[in-house]
């Protein structure tokens, strides 16, 4: 116990640390020209700027401005940043549902796969432009290597990339004075491209290939197997894949066993790899936004507040999945690993635990054990992930998301102390108030609504292969996965229906986009605002009183309204079992 | 609080039930539409597939009710305190009669022929009257000629009377204040129903109406919580469809009550009121409830010296001799000079002198003699019978007058000046003998408020027309943050718009026709009554004990408003906690027994659950109307500090009491055998 999970645990949670700090200077470092950062930063940061920035990064992203005609100092306000953002999307979604519906006539199809249906096409398309990556097929029987490679791979890229480009606008809005002007998104998109998104891919790819993943454009190898028989196996350009589809927090498998297939994530070496690199994506994000915003404090703060839930949620999950089974119990089935249904035997199940609270703690959903075996502590503490909105979420979006919570936590934070609502010296107004009212309710909308429906209509319960509580564990689980743009699948449900490809597929875009647009509006509705300078009785939100609030906040007003409909699955699950 | 006004209350808390009236306070809405539905399902249980005793939904009813009407009680009960306020205020206005002026006169020409004795309803504004010793003053005025000393305790409580006089800053008259001697000619300036008492009444009566900024976006974000909770509830039909549970209406009901913010809810309007009402009862008018919010939130205050950090009487504290002369021939010219300068300084003067042992016969000091101070000259002094020429002044005064001007002079002045002193000179026929050291003291207990202040976070700023040296240490003795020294009404403009400018939210105080720009100007413009009415006009909060220290205690206010509000919010927030484990678990442990393990508090039954739950929801909002009304303590400590505090304090018995007292109540409903 204490070897083979205590020790493990601390090391991945101090590479996380030390990783975080890393990557969260460097993001900060690399969009300071953008947000206006006179923040002193690592001094080896000066070698990064002299040999990398300026002989590279730099001519390279002038080219792109000026083969794409972006005038990169033109400052958009926030209507045209955002449809900038809404357009480059709508585009990618059209040209995703195209790929998915003609890919059986288009090139790189040496396996011969067939065209999507019109609401799997659709489905797919929803889920891969929003950073979701909710599969309801299998990659290597229905996708063809271009559909991976020129939709799938492109589109993981370029929602993380949106999500960045949206988070540093909204940032550049937090520390204007009085000016509605937030940056051009087009340099925002490319530089989180140049800067975050493909050379740390890209060192993952190398890394990956370096292990074994196969990165080939060859169709599925024939082999003859020891015994004689003839097997086909699958294979494909599968580390760069894997590479975006952990470090920007898209999760969607190149095989239908995501990382759990030995070809994405062979070894537990690289699953602690990949695992990181889940969790950096984004946690990086938070690190850097307390840059952007001239606290770091403050983006310890968020850091910490959120890492506080996530441990919290894994100290669950680990209780369940290191406890096994009891209804094994009686079988003479030897318990010790803990349970081991659905998970791969080179990993064990304290790396499946760590890995599925990861997945859900964020808006990766990538898996590398089948969450449907999880007993039901363990699949709590994952749907407690998702229901507080994915907690860290994606690239990007995870600090848009947790700042709704933060605006709360400020404007309860402030009025306890007696000052007018404010948040890093902007004041909190009945507008910004009522935008943030609506993005806290969309959540539990678009989670129970669709759950409601599926649970008494035919075409949504005839895809639980479990039915009772476990079943509707099954549904929720869909539907939290989509509304969170987490893409984790239960498994279990037979979800490549039209009734699940358009529901989930609509409520994956509504999740998506309309935080998106209020979160400009707050961002426009702050720029516009004078900074207040701060005082003895401006209230911190960089100590832990503060902290301590917004997990309350979270807790209370993001996971507990769920305990009701969570009650009826895993809750009602665990309790009739244990 | 007398049983009348009680009884008042209750029968306006019952016409508050309304639902065009409650829609404005969606969480009470809800609970009122609910308890509506769960009377419904009392007369037709069939109708809603209630499969429960009668008696169980006449019980929920019962208690909804009371809920409901307790919300609105605790705001009609605010209401009441505020309205007895506003009519010990309105029994002045009665029976007052005025004279009018029939045409203009100069005062001293008024007879009674020229006057026409009107009730002051009758008055109109821009009517002259006359008032005479004794007399009450009909309406608020101006005055435009005569000075005389009025009895202003009816309005401001301060038994001293005050001078008021044409021109100038005191220019400004109260109806129901009393004239106790000289006459007076008044322009009145207010029209019927439009004085500052009939403000004050208004106040009461828009601040119960008018939702206050930020208590909007509370309201809105209450508004979005309840809209989520309904949907919590309302999507369990559907998964019990599914997973073969049975939520009855009525249980489902119950669960959205618990779950709902009603405790701040019902609490959010008493605790607006009870802030205005603690707002007049200080004797300060704000013109609306923004200003009062906004006082909480103040970072910097434009403080006048004189008057507000120290008592603006300067008076003398030594004399120092110049040159050859001594001690006591300083003293005796001082002495000479002032005995018959009738002004604060120069009886402060006379009495130092005297305290020194100085006494001089009157017939020795010819009153003819006496030369009053004049701006001219900026000297004023006495001219002895045998010709003797005695003369005080400011420094640069007498070194004019003086025929040689003595190089210590200058340094001890500036010694004085150091010390926060104003230093006049002293000469006898063109010598300089001496110094008067004057001093401006600070007012009683200045030091400890500013203190507070600063611990607030608030930066104070000290305006004042003295020179720098003594504007530096009144700054530092009173422990300022910032001074301007030789400094204009007319600039305060430009400061307020200064520190604006930098984001601050700026407050202060004015009295003055040159302070109303920016008084207008400013976050929170606290003017003086007895100031001019451009000033009052100018301000968001009229002082009608003309107090500018009051401007420190409206911060505390407006932040105990604001507080009073979070820390309920917080503490209806984190009782959710305990209603899902009490509700959830009793809710569907009768279709699912293995959820009856979530039942921790052991608790009696389902239906013991519910109604003690709900009982324990309505208790909660009487039991708190006394803390809404006195509002959250305050205490000037850090932000930091005070976030842990109320964070504890309220968050904390927020999680814990809603846990004991549903127990409690279970328990007792069991003992007393209703379960």
């Amino acid at each position: 116990m204490f070897f083979g999970v205590v020790v493990p645990l601390i090391l991945f949670f101090l590479a996380l640390g030390v990783f975080t700090y890393l990557l969260g200077e460097y993001l900060g470092w690399s969009f300071r020209a953008e947000i206006g950062v006179e923040e002193e930063f690592p001094s080896a940061f000066h070698y990064l700027e002299k040999y990398i920035e300026r002989p590279i990064l730099k001519p390279i992203e002038r080219t792109i401005f000026r083969l794409a005609g972006v005038d990169p100092d033109t400052s958009m306000n926030w209507k045209t940043y955002l449809f900038s953002a809404l357009l480059l999307n709508f585009i990618l979604f059209l040209l995703l549902y195209l790929i998915f519906l003609f890919q059986g006539g288009l090139p790189l199809n040496p396996a011969d796969i067939g065209n999507l249906d019109w609401d799997l096409a659709f489905h797919n398309a929803a889920t891969f432009v929003s950073n979701t990556n909710q599969q309801h097929y299998a990659g290597e029987a229905q996708l063809s290597y271009f559909s991976q490679l020129g939709a799938v791979l492109l589109a993981m890229f370029v929602s993380a990339a949106t999500g960045m480009g949206l988070l540093v606008g909204f940032a550049k809005g937090l520390t204007n004075s009085e000016d509605p002007r937030l940056g051009n998104f087009y340099v925002a998109f490319v530089k989180s491209l140049t800067r975050f998104l493909l050379p740390i891919s890209f060192i993952l790819a190398i890394f990956l290939i370096s292990q074994g993943v196969p990165q080939t454009f060859s169709g599925p190898a024939t082999v003859t197997t020891l015994e004689g028989a003839t097997q086909t196996i699958a294979r494909g350009p599968v580390a760069v894949v894997e590479a975006i589809k952990m470090w920007g927090t898209n999760g969607g498998g190149f095989f239908a066993a995501n990382a759990a297939h030995p070809f994405e994530n062979p070894t537990p070496f690289t699953n602690m790899v990949l695992n990181l690199a889940l969790l950096l994506g984004t946690i990086s994000n938070f690190y850097a936004f307390g840059i952007w915003v001239k606290k770091r404090k403050h983006g310890l703060v968020l850091v910490g507040a959120v890492s506080t839930i996530v441990i919290l949620l894994l100290l669950v999950a680990l209780a369940g999945e290191l406890g096994g089974n009891p209804g094994l119990d009686g079988l003479g089935i030897d318990q010790s690993l803990g349970n081991m249904e659905g998970k791969e035997v080179r990993f064990g199940s304290m790396l499946s635990t760590l890995w599925g609270v990861s997945t859900t703690s964020t808006t990766s959903g990538s898996v590398n054990s089948m969450h449907d075996s999880f007993t039901a502590l363990g699949g709590l503490a994952l749907l407690l992930g998702m229901s507080l909105n994915s907690l860290f979420a994606g690239v990007g979006t995870g600090v848009l998301n947790l700042l709704t919570y933060v605006f709360l936590a400020s404007f309860i934070g402030a009025l306890m102390i007696g000052r007018a609502p404010g948040y890093l010296g902007k004041r909190l107004e009945s507008d910004e108030i009522k935008l943030a009212a609506i993005i806290i309710l969309l959540l539990p909308t678009l989670v129970l609504f669709p759950t409601g429906i599926a649970v008494v209509t035919k075409f949504g319960k005839d895809a639980i292969s479990n039915p009772g509580f476990h079943g509707f564990s099954q549904v929720i689980y869909e539907f939290f996965s989509a509304a969170a743009n987490n893409g984790s699948g239960f498994e279990g449900l037979k979800d490549n229906t039209v009734f699940y490809n358009v529901s989930a597929g609509s409520v994956i875009l509504l999740a998506r986009y309309i935080p998106l647009v209020l979160q400009m509006m707050i961002a426009d509705s702050l720029a516009k605002k004078k900074i207040r300078p701060e005082s003895e009785g401006t209230l911190k939100v960089e100590n832990l009183p503060f902290l301590v609030l917004l997990v309350v906040i979270m807790v209370v007003i993001g996971g507990l309204v769920f305990i009701p409909a969570i009650s009826l699955g895993p809750i009602a699950e665990f309790l009739s079992l244990w | 609080m007398s049983r009348e006004q009680v009884y008042q209350a209750l029968v306006d808390a019952i016409k508050k039930l309304n639902p065009g009236y409650l829609i404005k306070n969606p969480v009470i809405f809800v609970t009122e539409l609910s308890t509506v539905l769960i009377i419904a399902v009392t007369i037709a249980p069939q109708f809603f597939g209630g499969a429960q005793g009668r008696w169980y939904y006449s019980a929920i009813s019962a208690v909804l009710v009371f809920t409901v009407v307790f919300a609105t009680f605790a705001e009609s009960l605010a209401e009441a305190q505020g309205e007895a306020h506003a009519e010990s205020l309105r029994a002045m206005k009665e029976e007052v009669t005025g004279n009018r002026l029939r045409e203009d006169k100069p005062l001293e020409e008024i007879t009674e022929e020229d006057l026409e004795e009107v009730s002051s309803e009758e008055i109109e504004k821009g009517d002259l009257v006359y008032v005479e010793e004794g007399d009450m003053i009909p309406r608020d005025g101006s005055i435009v000629e005569g000075s005389a000393s009025i009895d202003e305790s009816a309005i401001t409580g301060e038994s001293e009377p005050v001078i008021r006089q044409s021109g100038g800053d005191k220019s400004s008259v109260t109806g129901g204040t009393e004239v106790l001697s000289d006459n007076l000619k008044i322009e009145i300036t207010a029209a019927a129903g439009e004085s500052f008492l009939d403000e004050m009444i208004g106040l009461v009566e828009t601040a119960s109406r008018e939702k206050t900024p930020n208590e909007i976006s509370l309201t809105l974000l209450l508004a979005s919580f309840t809209f989520i909770y309904m949907l919590v509830v309302t999507t369990l039909t559907f998964f019990g469809n599914y997973v073969h549970l049975n939520v009855e209406v009525a249980d489902q009901i119950a669960l959205l009550i618990g779950l709902m913010p009603t405790t701040v809810g019902a609490l959010l309007s008493a605790i607006r009121i009870a802030g205005m009402t603690r707002v007049t009862r200080d004797n300060v008018i704000a013109k609306s409830g923004k200003a009062v919010e906004s006082a909480g939130d103040l970072d910097v205050l434009i403080l006048d010296k004189t008057g507000t950090i120290t008592t603006g009487e300067r008076t003398a504290t030594e004399f120092i001799p110049i040159g050859s002369s001594d001690n006591s021939s300083a003293a005796k010219a001082a002495f000479q000079s002032s005995f018959y300068d009738e002004t604060t300084e120069g009886r402060s003067i006379v009495a130092l002198a005297e305290h020194e042992g100085e006494e001089v016969s009157e017939d020795k000091l010819p009153e003819e003699g006496f030369t009053e101070f004049s701006a001219e000259t900026g000297m004023s002094g006495i001219d002895l019978d045998d010709g003797t020429e005695i003369r005080k002044g400011s420094i640069d005064a007498i070194e004019e007058y003086a025929d040689s001007v003595p190089g210590e002079l200058d340094d001890k002045a500036d010694e004085i000046a150091d010390s926060g002193g104003t230093p006049l000179g002293l000469a006898v026929d063109g010598k300089v003998v001496g110094l008067i050291e004057l001093q401006d003291e600070l007012k009683t207990g200045i030091e400890e408020r500013i203190a507070e202040i600063k611990k607030m976070g608030i930066k104070t700023v000290m305006c004042t027309g003295d020179n720098e040296r003594t504007a530096r240490y009144i700054a530092e003795q009173a422990g300022l943050d910032e001074y301007y020294a030789e400094f204009q009404p007319e600039e305060k403009i430009g400061l307020v718009e200064e520190e604006k400018a930098k984001g601050h939210m700026v407050g202060m105080t004015g009295d003055g026709t040159n302070d109303a720009p920016a008084l207008a100007k400013a976050d929170v413009g606290l003017a003086m009554n007895a100031g001019t009415a451009a000033a009052k006009e100018a301000g968001n909060m009229v002082d009608m004990d003309s107090d500018p220290t009051k401007l420190i205690e409206v911060v505390g206010i407006g932040k105990q408003l604001l507080m009073t509000r979070g820390s309920l919010t917080t503490f209806s927030i984190a009782n959710d906690i305990s209603r899902y484990f009490a509700l959830v678990p009793a809710l569907f442990s009768a279709s699912i027994p293995a959820l009856g393990k979530m039942n921790l508090m052991n608790l009696h039954s389902l239906q013991s659950v519910v109604i003690s739950s709900l009982i324990y929801n309505s208790l909660i909002i009487p039991f708190l109307v006394p803390l809404a009304m006195r509002g959250v303590e305050y205490k000037p400590v850090s932000a930091s500090q005070l976030l842990t505090r109320n964070l504890f304090l309220y968050g904390g018995s927020g999680l814990v009491v809603p846990f004991l007292s549903i127990k409690l109540i279970d328990m007792l409903l069991v003992a007393v055998g209703v379960f």
